[in-house]
């Protein structure tokens, strides 16, 4: 069990004033199975005059606020204290072989795996590309089972790209990782998702983030003084298993879920619209310290 | 009379007194409207053919030409799909009209009524439950992969359980005579204004045909979808707001959405036009914001909000779909009903129509197959050169392909596509459909293939057709594939013709208590009032231009030296943009002015060229449509028609003919709006435009012409007249005896002269005066006090003092005072516009991203 203060501080300033602003963010994080938000806090400046929290389609926290009075700053600032509990101890080798998981989905009955079917349709940010196919094609044999199939490929996609930071922007089309093998969490979640959806395995876009200082003795994660992005796989026997293929490894205590969705368009931290105000930049600080208690 | 062109082609030799349906021969074994099988005319059409045969085929042909005619001074457009750079087709109308009996027209608005209920429960499921995808009696690929399902939207359930408000399909009848429906139009159903115009068109061209058949008016049906918007407010308000949200003169259809608003006198407002906040959508007016209770879109749902949905959109509002939840502005048709659109979903409508509703569908589908179903995708495979055969989700890859079109290469590759995808494909049969006489433009009606669209609205008590329809026919004979009017067909009027013992259904009056009486109609927006004002200002450059030009013209011409004449200099400097009182004019030689001039006549790019401002005011215009009379409407588009038409046209040139015509023309626009528009706020606007312009104008006549070297010969003062058209109120005061300080009494400080800048700038305060002032401004605005400035000014100046001449020979008292005033009223337009107008359109997207 971990418990974490996470402290996500964005802030824009504007060549010009901004007449409005519409904003919509996905900073709450998750309150669910395996992690428990014990408190969130988002404070805004200007104070908005509205402010709506609501559940989205994927069970994600969403706030909708408007800020119609001129302005040249605006802070989104939020606080939350979580604990994540340890997953559940799986065996990759136990699970479903690929082809086996293809037949499930395939014929797909019932609640919980209706919604996992929504996870194998291409979305707007993660096409099925050939390209996805044919690099995954030889770690995602039929008779592999399903999850070492995934950490494997995870392992190339680690081996294969390098990270690097101002080669893609977050618009970029998931083909730009390919050309240029270079690319954040970002890219590296959605082609993940797009090679694990061509082989009939339901993934989905994890958003959220990872504690900033190691333990004593273990490497420092990539990503961690940003938010983060990974993977979340459905092995029917288990549920949704959730990999991490900038970090190549399973997720466990050290991942903190904000929002889950078919790709980063469903689960922006941030996302709005703004008239006037010119020039902008940005700033985000992200802090995720460990907690020895809750007090 | 016209012959036929090609005695080869057109082998029908016209003769006076054979009906147009003289020779028409349906193709056996198809079903024709007209004739049954044995060559009889059917009941419902014997009224029309009788005196279709009474007529002539030569008159009908005539009446046609009519047509013609008023479709293009009506301006009715048709902007294809994709095509957002503004190429407007013409929207083609055929006379002869389709007619459906009311037997059967009943039977279809069954269907229908049928049909719309089935679409509605459907939505409700997929934006509620989703019990049929987990049932798995629709297909969730169908759904959770379709990009017109608006996951934002989940949830929002519209009142009454209606999403689809407004509905239409296309229908196309089998050889059996049944009808089939081929498409549903959900998303945003257009149409109706087409249907309109067509039924106004073919009743003008025929009127003694539509007296005989007596078909059943159109008229109802929009006091119909007025009250069904109505049913849509929600909040308790003596006067709700309902818009009709536009993507804007580009788009294919604005024509009909300029219609609408006339029609219903609700605002047309684009995306920029509309703001939220407090989870409400307002109106930007030149009063300030208004609450808008209901928003009749013609955007697609994903344009409708950048912060939810597509946020590349510029053509919604951002916080629509908040609005929307929170139950603060209904919109229709509901977001995200175009999710059955999908051309794949009738391959499922008639199993659901039976689950859901117990019963057949009574009108059915065309036959579809979705190859995502194992039979369906082997059916499709082997029959794929008779099918055709679409993608699943409209907008992806393209449009419809005919099997019969295609040959063995092509058919192998789309093959191999399905195979590969086979959830992404869908066929439909390939119906041969009926045949209705159509008119040729040489010789007599021939027999088409088309598609009627019907069209809904939801009421208190269920859904109502349009007792009309909108038929489209295809361009060619055995033309069994495609009819759109994109790819050069023509349309219909339809008529619906009731028995005469048929009692109509019951059509009570709404509103039957007495009416509320109101002054002003839809509120003016402030991108309205943003054009109207402009479109003064345009019309009266225009107009400025024109006398400028004539006067110019017809100087050069005869003048008899190789030089530019002194008294010709200061008009010259005001054409070509020059200082006052510059010698530059003088030095040009006058083939090298004649050229200069000839420019500003003809060429559209030359920058203050007399074309640029027309076309300047018929694109102003263009935006306001609905603001404006018809007959306004029509001699702007005659107008800019005919400027742009002699364009080409270098020889045989006539400038004072040219000029002459033009100059009518915009007499005619300004004396059509000052009889027919309300003196409400659109008029102030287009007024306060049009008098800042001429004020302006007026000023830097009299500064130039008083700045000229030159002592101001008779000839100058001639010429200064006619520019500022006040040549005979001045013979009618003084004769022919010239004199500067009348002249510039009757051009500065008669007010009683409405070319005199004091006329222009007392009624601009008065405009000014009465314009609405913010609740947070004080009463007496910068922008009334600069107003009332110059009128005082202006009020206040003495002739005689102003034309003292100083040691030069000059008059600087006046001149100043000319530049004083024209400044100042620039200034007064850009305070307008920063106050009324201010409307900027800069919308960025913000994002966020992790690393």
């Amino acid at each position: 069990m971990a418990n974490y203060r996470v402290h996500h501080k964005t802030i824009y300033d504007y060549e010009n004033e901004v007449q409005t602003s519409h904003l919509a963010v996905h900073l709450e994080p998750l309150n669910t199975w395996g992690q428990i938000l014990h408190n969130f806090r988002l404070d805004i400046r200007p104070v908005p005059r509205d402010l709506t929290r609501r559940v989205d389609y994927f069970g994600n926290a969403t706030q909708i606020f408007n800020l119609s009075e001129p302005h040249r700053h605006l802070e989104v600032d939020a606080q939350s204290l979580v604990t994540v509990h340890p997953r559940n101890v799986i065996a990759p080798q136990n699970t479903f072989s690929c082809a086996q998981l293809r037949s499930i989905m395939e014929n797909v009955a019932g609640d919980d795996l209706l919604q996992a079917a929504e996870f194998l349709l291409p979305s707007p940010r993660v096409p099925l590309l050939a390209a996805a196919r044919d690099f995954a094609a030889p770690v995602m044999q039929d008779e592999r089972p399903a999850l070492d199939a995934a950490l494997a490929l995870c392992a190339k996609i680690h081996s294969d790209f390098k990270f690097k930071r101002g080669v893609t922007d977050a618009h970029s089309p998931i083909e730009h990782l390919l050309r240029h093998k270079q690319g954040v969490c970002q890219d590296f979640a959605h082609f993940a998702i797009s090679c694990l959806r061509c082989f009939g395995i339901p993934a989905a876009y994890m958003s959220g983030y990872i504690r900033t200082s190691p333990p004593p003795g273990r490497p420092r994660l990539i990503g961690a003084d940003a938010s983060h992005a990974w993977v979340s796989i459905m092995i029917p026997q288990y549920g949704w298993v959730e990999i991490d293929p900038t970090n190549n490894c399973l997720v466990n205590e050290d991942h903190i879920a904000v929002a889950k969705g078919r790709d980063y368009g469903d689960v922006s931290l941030i996302r709005g619209s703004v008239l006037g105000g010119g020039k902008q930049t940005i700033k985000v600080a992200v802090t995720v310290e460990p907690m020895t208690s809750l007090a | 009379m016209r012959m036929p062109s090609h005695a080869a082609t057109d082998t029908v030799q016209v003769q006076t007194g054979i009906s147009i349906l003289n020779g028409y021969a349906p193709p056996s074994g198809a079903y024709d409207e007209v004739f049954d099988g044995v060559g009889n005319t059917r009941q419902h059409w014997s009224t029309v053919t009788d005196k279709l045969a009474q007529i002539g085929a030569d008159a009908f042909r005539q009446r046609a030409a009519q047509v013609r005619r008023i479709v293009q001074e009506n301006g009715v457009t048709y902007n294809a799909h994709g095509d957002t750079e503004g190429s407007h087709r013409q929207w083609v109308v055929d006379p002869l009209p389709m007619i459906v009996s009311y037997d059967e027209w009943s039977a279809i608005e069954r269907g229908m009524g049928q049909r719309v209920r089935l679409l509605n429960s459907v939505l409700a499921d997929i934006y509620g439950m989703q019990k049929l995808l987990r049932g798995g009696q629709l297909p969730a690929s169908l759904v959770h992969g379709n990009p017109h399902f608006l996951r934002p939207c989940h949830g929002l359930q519209p009142l009454g359980g209606v999403f689809v408000h407004l509905y239409a399909a296309d229908l196309a009848r089998a050889p059996d005579g049944s009808w089939r429906v081929l498409s549903d139009r959900i998303e945003v159903p257009s149409g109706i204004g087409y249907a309109l115009e067509n039924r106004f068109i073919t009743q003008q061209a025929l009127p003694d045909v539509f007296r005989a058949a007596g078909p059943v008016r159109l008229r109802p049906f929009f006091q119909r979808m007025l009250e069904s918007f109505e049913t849509l407010v929600q909040r308790r308000t003596e006067q709700p707001c309902i818009v009709l949200l536009s993507p804007g003169p580009n788009f294919e259809s604005y024509f009909e959405q300029a219609f609408f608003a006339r029609n219903l006198g609700y605002p047309l407002v684009e995306g920029a036009d509309l703001t939220t906040r407090d989870n409400r959508v307002y109106l930007k007016t030149v009063a300030g914001l208004k609450q808008v209770d209901v928003i009749m879109r013609n955007v697609s749902s994903l344009g409708c909000d950048p912060l939810e949905l597509d946020s590349t959109s510029t053509l919604g509002v951002s916080g629509l779909v908040q609005a929307a939840r929170a139950g603060n502005v209904a919109v229709a048709n509901s977001l995200g009903a175009g999710v059955m659109e999908s051309p794949a979903m009738p391959a499922f409508l008639g199993g659901l129509c039976k689950q859901m509703l117990g019963e057949d569908l009574s009108v059915p589908s065309a036959q579809t197959w979705w190859c995502g179903r194992g039979e369906d995708l082997d059916y499709v495979r082997r029959n794929l050169s008779q099918l055709v055969v679409k993608p699943v989700f409209r907008n992806r890859s393209g449009e419809a392909m005919f099997g019969p079109l295609l040959d063995r290469n092509s058919l192998e590759q789309l093959d191999a596509r399905i195979a590969a995808s086979p959830n992404s494909w869908c066929a439909q049969e390939m119906l041969s459909s009926a045949t209705v006489p159509a008119l040729e433009e040489h010789g007599l009606a021939q027999p088409r293939n088309f598609l009627m669209r019907v069209f809904m609205v939801a009421t208190k008590n269920g859904y109502e057709m349009m007792p009309g329809a909108l038929t489209r026919v295809a361009p060619k004979s055995g033309g069994c594939c495609s009819v759109s009017m994109a790819e050069g067909g023509t349309s219909k009027d339809t008529w619906m013709i009731a028995p005469p013992d048929m009692p109509l259904r019951d059509h009570p009056l709404p509103h039957t208590g007495p009416v509320r009486i109101r002054r002003s109609t839809a509120e003016l927006t402030s991108r309205d009032a943003d054009n109207l004002f402009w479109m003064g200002r345009y019309m009266e450059r225009a107009d400025s231009m024109t006398r400028l030009l004539r006067v110019l013209i017809s100087e050069v011409q005869d003048c008899p030296d190789a030089t530019v004449p002194p008294n010709l200099t200061p008009f010259l400097n005001i054409a070509f943009a020059l200082k006052p009182g510059s010698g530059e004019a003088d030095m040009m030689d006058l083939d090298e002015a004649e050229t200069k001039l000839d420019e500003l006549l003809y060429e559209p790019d030359a920058a203050a060229g007399l074309v640029s401002h027309i076309l300047a005011m018929h694109g102003t215009a263009a935006a306001v449509k609905e603001r404006l009379s018809l007959d306004a409407v029509g001699i702007i588009n005659q107008l800019a028609r005919q400027i742009t038409d002699e364009q080409d046209a270098a020889q045989g040139r006539n400038h004072g003919l040219r000029l002459n015509n033009i100059g009518m023309l915009l007499a005619g626009i300004a004396g059509t709006m000052a009889e027919n528009m309300t003196r409400a706020m659109d008029w102030r606007f287009l007024d306060l435009g049009r008098r800042i312009e001429r004020a302006h104008n007026i000023a830097e006549l009299l500064l130039h012409v008083f700045s000229a070297p030159a002592p101001h010969s008779d000839a100058m003062l001639a010429n200064l007249l006619i520019c500022a058209d006040s040549r005979y109120t001045y013979a009618s005061r003084y004769l022919t005896n010239l004199k500067a300080e009348a002249v510039v009494d009757l051009l500065l400080t008669d007010a009683s002269n409405p070319r005199s800048i004091a006329f222009q700038t007392q009624a601009i305060a008065a405009h000014v005066a009465n314009l609405p002032v913010a609740a947070i401004e004080e009463p007496q605005t910068r922008r009334r006090r600069l107003a009332l400035f110059i009128a005082s000014e202006v009020d206040l100046a003495d002739v005689r003092e102003l034309l003292t001449p100083d040691s030069e020979g000059q008059v600087p008292m006046l001149t100043r005072l000319m530049a004083r005033v024209s400044d100042r009223l620039l200034a007064l337009s850009e305070q307008l516009a920063s106050h009324y107008f201010a409307h900027s359109d800069n919308k960025r997207i913000l994002s966020s991203r992790s690393f």
